[in-house]
């Protein structure tokens, strides 16, 4: 299970915010492992550090203390422009309310983080090549030139989910990725991230419904800015598929 | 419809500065036309202070003797002309004119003036030293008078005085403000006698305003002036520094109508550049409330990897491309209503390729500089907040 060397390890992590005269520390230390390709959900109630923990983790966010290692690089110290480097190679996120451009296509939204990659410049049919790809592996390519609201929830989280695989991340960051859907269209949803996971994905997908935690093979239950459980959950799930 | 009106003060502005290049152009044309149609190669010698108050304080008036005196005793003079103006009710048969310009003045007017004769002849100096009877129409009053009928030889009335016509002028237009065809022109000595013989007669005698001296164009301007000057001191049996006349060539002329424009121009200046600050101030306003709309937007690019710059450039352009399209509708606007302000109205425009540049010009420079600071603030958003705003 474990590679020779964890994909992301957290050392002693603090978020500290100044609310007025008081600091309310919304991660207290937190320290934690995650292995290429492992499916984690977080759980936790509102405010117990695992939003803030995901906008470190996609280097939306840096901790106020403590170190973070992304493939063995410390990015806790990095600055604004070298962040969105990392967001746009590394980082691949679906939100929970979709955050797709409106008034832009489907192919547009998913030819995005293309568009700001500085490793290379991709020609305009490269980057309509792989938008196409990606929007097939979800099943989409007949909707290519939708627009987000003339498309279902369920449909809208998808293009999300092409969007955030287009650059090739090495870490698929999903918040609350069935929150504002119907259970069929979740249900979708967690097949798409389930077969993603057995291509051998790393995602960190933070949810509050058990059932949705049920599909990942290690749960993280956040309280107070604090780890209080960290199990695996025996891929029961992922077994049933099999 | 937002974006139309925050271009308002952009495209009033950049309009502005080309309605008002092209007039101002337009009015410099004109100016240097009139100076050339005045004639060639011309010396103006004037009063300087109004005849009423030269009298009173007992100063030297120009007399109509100064002007055969300089034609006499100059070298260099090709021609002298000079004149008397007055007005008077004119009858030509059932027509009848009042307040009709009439200009007294000398045989050399159309030679230095540079106007043609359409038919018949100008007065000859026989004819203005006897004080003959003669009149000289403007090509626009004898078509008023007789229309298609043969001016020469008629008669007209002009006050109490009949006068016969022998000669038309040719079509001219504006000079300096007159119209050059609606005026009449008999000889000097008559108007003296005639029309002018009332409150300032008696103490003026025969005055008269200006004195036209044509100068041969092969001789110095300068020593022609001098000679003038020392000339005039001379019969006003006054030193040449109290001379209380001024001698002007064209070019002293055009450079005082220059000055004029020129004043003009920076007056246009200030209006442009206040407008254009107007529109600029706009266009940052309407970035503003662009970049707290579109928050939400700016937070996912950053969530994809959009740099600082990235989001930066993109506010910029929509800044610029908002006030280079001003622009553009601005020379629009302003190159037709240039256009129509010379169809409509008696000013000349003249629509200058360097004022559409400059138009375009200033409106990038405004989009850039009040585009900055929007596109700036949108840059330095965090992400994580930018994400959260609904």
């Amino acid at each position: 299970m474990t590679g020779p060397q964890p994909l992301i390890q957290i050392k002693d992590i603090s978020k500290i915010y100044q609310m007025g005269d008081v600091e309310v520390a919304a991660l207290n230390g937190v320290s934690m492992n995650i292995n290429q390709g492992e499916f984690i959900a977080i759980m936790g109630q509102s405010g117990s550090g695992k939003s803030t923990l995901m906008n470190i983790l996609g280097c939306l966010d840096r901790p106020t203390e403590g170190e973070y290692l992304l493939e063995g690089d410390d990015v806790s110290e990095l600055d604004k422009v070298e962040l969105a480097a990392i967001r746009n190679q590394k980082i691949g996120f679906v939100f929970q309310s979709y955050n797709l451009l409106a008034r832009t296509t489907a192919m547009e939204n998913v030819s995005l983080p293309l568009i700001y990659d500085r490793r290379m410049e991709w020609t305009d049919d490269e980057i309509e090549e792989m938008a196409e790809n990606m929007l097939e592996m979800v099943g989409l390519v007949d909707r290519m030139e939708h627009m987000p609201h003339e498309m279902s929830g369920g449909q809208q989280q998808r293009v999300a989910i092409a969007r955030s695989l287009v650059n090739d991340p090495v870490l698929l960051l999903a918040d609350e990725p069935t929150g504002n859907l119907d259970s069929s269209s979740g249900e979708e949803i967690m097949e798409i991230l389930t077969g993603l996971h057995q291509q051998g994905s790393t995602i960190v997908m933070v949810t509050h419904e058990p059932e949705i935690a049920e599909f990942a093979e290690r749960t993280i239950r956040f309280l107070d800015g604090k780890i209080v459980q960290d199990k695996q959950n025996g891929s029961r799930k992922n077994g049933k598929k099999k | 419809m937002r974006s139309m009106l925050t271009m308002l003060g952009v495209i009033i502005g950049v309009a502005a500065v080309i309605v008002m290049v092209s007039i101002s152009a337009g009015t410099e044309a004109t100016i240097a036309e009139e100076i050339n149609s005045l004639g060639a190669n011309l010396l103006f010698v004037s009063m300087g202070m109004s005849p009423g108050r030269a009298a009173q304080e007992n100063i030297p008036i120009l007399i109509l003797d100064d002007a055969y005196e300089i034609s006499d005793g100059v070298s260099g003079v090709v021609g002298v002309s000079t004149e008397r103006s007055a007005a008077e009710t004119v009858r030509a048969g059932s027509v009848v004119l009042e307040e009709v310009p009439l200009v007294g003045t000398t045989p050399d007017y159309p030679e230095v003036r540079d106007i043609q004769l359409e038919t018949g002849r100008f007065f000859n100096s026989t004819e203005l030293d006897r004080k003959s009877k003669v009149v000289v129409l403007g090509y626009d009053l004898a078509q008023t008078f007789f229309g298609d009928e043969d001016p020469i030889g008629q008669s007209i009335t002009v006050g109490t005085t009949k006068l016969t016509v022998i000669g038309v002028m040719a079509e001219k237009g504006m000079v300096s403000g007159t119209d050059m065809d609606s005026l009449i022109f008999i000889p000097i000595t008559l108007v003296f006698q005639k029309f002018t013989a009332t409150r300032f007669g008696r103490v003026m005698g025969d005055m008269v305003g200006t004195i036209y001296v044509q100068v041969d164009p092969e001789a110095e301007i300068d020593p022609v002036i001098l000679q003038i000057e020392l000339l005039l001191a001379k019969l006003k049996d006054v030193s040449v520094d109290e001379l209380p006349f001024t001698i002007q060539t064209q070019q002293d002329i055009i450079t005082t109508q220059e000055a004029t424009t020129e004043a003009f121009r920076t007056l246009l200046a200030w209006v442009a550049a206040v407008s254009l600050i107007v529109g600029g101030i706009g266009i940052m306003n309407i970035m503003l409330v662009s970049v707290t709309e579109r928050t939400r937007e700016i937070g996912i690019r950053q969530s994809v990897g959009a740099t600082p710059n990235d989001i930066r450039w993109q506010f910029l352009t929509e800044a610029l491309v908002l006030s280079l399209l001003g622009g553009v509708i601005g020379v629009i606007l302003g190159i037709s209503g240039a256009w129509m302000y010379g169809y409509l109205g008696e000013m000349r425009t003249v629509i200058l390729p360097e004022s559409i540049l400059l138009a375009f010009a200033s409106a990038a420079v405004v989009g850039v500089f009040f585009g900055f600071y929007p596109a700036n603030s949108a840059a330095q958003l965090d992400p994580i907040e930018a994400l959260r705003h609904e």
